[in-house]
């Protein structure tokens, strides 16, 4: 039995922050300016109260609306999020009952970002193929507004909240893989949310302000990324990364139909894109009006690729995660 | 590679930079156009042009134009 992407929806959360808002708190930055580098226009921020498990119930329902999906037979739930309801239980067990999915489904959580659509790919062909479950549905979802420092311009400029669903099912045609993944945690700083779990509680003093030498200011109530270090990360890691898929796949850039990199910022993809020198209208970008959304980029950007006709069934898409962590994956999709 | 080329190169890669206004001595830290955007423009630029990695501390280390051209030459060689 072979796994394959059966359906893919996704959820945005209603409110907003433009460029336009943007700019009024950073004013140093023009509404161009922003528009040009980051290739963001507008990201979507869920409300204070609506959480990641929220916005990926959401996509769940849009899932099985828009392809008439029975969720009686859904019998395993990964859900991907960085900002879980509780300690526990894990958000997939309350995402369980809230869709009314079976008891008889397996459900658990894991704790990846930028790089998490594409592990959980390959997690979701490792129970389909062992004949362990028929229909993954993998849930990722982030809500990084609620961790970023109003005065970080560094991040707001770029990440947005959002969800996206995805069934894998098993079938008789159809291939997902082969995947490469990567690891490493001397980065664990780099790009890191500090205080608030068993190694560092919340205190007075995780929240004091602290300003780096372009005036972005975080806290360690917030998130952190050292820009520059995770820049080099990605120019260095992904080129190597997607050839060694190239090399475990034996597939050629003629052999591939589209490109769907994490939509990190269209800035550092146009650099990774010439790096590897990749064809530019193979190469699918997608995070003008959602900017960011964490480990729902690539989903986000398949199901519009799909929308929009780039891809149609038995086209071979790569697709490659990388960030938080540090952490990267990269798998071939045949849809 | 010399120092007016590299400085060309400097002024095309930060936005909003207005030309001939770098000199080797030019405190570019200081700059009102350098920011975060203006630090990774310039590290893409130097991965591009000479294939060479700076990290955040090896750029900051740098106290003019010139000593970011001797590093990023010694790191060429």
């Amino acid at each position: 039995m072979r796994a394959l992407i059966k359906a893919i929806s996704y959820y945005l959360p209603a409110g907003e922050l433009t460029n336009e808002d943007i700019n009024r708190d950073f004013p140093e930055w023009s509404i161009e300016k922003i528009a040009d580098k980051t290739g963001v226009f507008s990201r979507h921020i869920a409300d204070a109260n609506v959480c990641s498990s929220d916005l990926g119930i959401e996509s769940a329902k849009k899932l099985f609306e828009e392809h008439n999906i029975n969720k009686s037979e859904i019998d395993f739930i990964l859900f991907c999020t960085q900002s879980p309801d509780y300690f526990f239980p894990a958000s997939a067990c309350i995402i369980q009952d809230k869709l009314g999915i079976p008891t008889t489904a397996g459900a658990l959580d894991f704790n990846l970002g930028c790089s998490g659509f594409v592990y959980g790919l390959g997690l979701a062909k490792g129970l389909i193929e062992s004949g362990e479950a028929k229909n993954v549905l993998l849930i990722t979802a982030d809500t990084f507004s609620k961790v970023m420092h109003p005065k970080d311009k560094s991040v707001r400029t770029i990440i947005g909240d959002g969800a996206a669903s995805t069934l894998i099912s098993a079938s008789e045609t159809g291939s997902l893989g082969p995947f490469i993944f990567g690891t490493d945690g001397k980065g664990a700083e780099k790009l890191i949310l500090k205080a608030g779990g068993f190694r560092l509680p919340k205190s007075d003093e995780t929240g004091v302000d602290k300003v780096d030498e372009f005036g972005n200011i975080t806290n360690e109530n917030s998130m952190y990324m050292n820009g520059a270090e995770v820049f080099n990360f990605t120019l260095k890691t992904v080129p190597e990364l997607v050839n060694n898929l190239f090399a475990k796949s034996g597939l050629s850039d003629e052999q591939i139909d589209l490109y769907i990199f994490h939509q990190a910022n269209k800035y550092i993809l146009d650099l990774v894109r010439k790096k590897l020198k990749l064809p530019e209208e193979k190469f699918y970008i997608f995070i003008s009006n959602c900017g960011n959304t964490v480990s729902s980029t690539i989903p986000i950007a398949l199901w519009n690729a799909i929308k929009e006709r780039k891809v149609k069934a038995g086209s071979r898409i790569m697709v490659v995660g990388f960030g938080v962590g540090l952490s990267w994956a990269a798998g071939i999709v045949n849809i | 590679m010399e120092i007016n080329s590299f400085i060309k190169q400097f002024e095309d890669t930060i936005a909003d930079l207005p030309p001939d206004s770098i000199r080797p001595e030019t405190d570019f830290k200081n700059l009102q156009q350098w920011d975060s955007l203006a630090m990774l423009s310039l590290l893409a630029k130097l991965d591009s042009e000479y294939n060479v990695t700076l990290t955040a501390e090896e750029l900051n280390s740098c106290n003019n134009v010139m000593e970011l051209y001797e590093l990023v030459e010694s790191k060429t060689q």
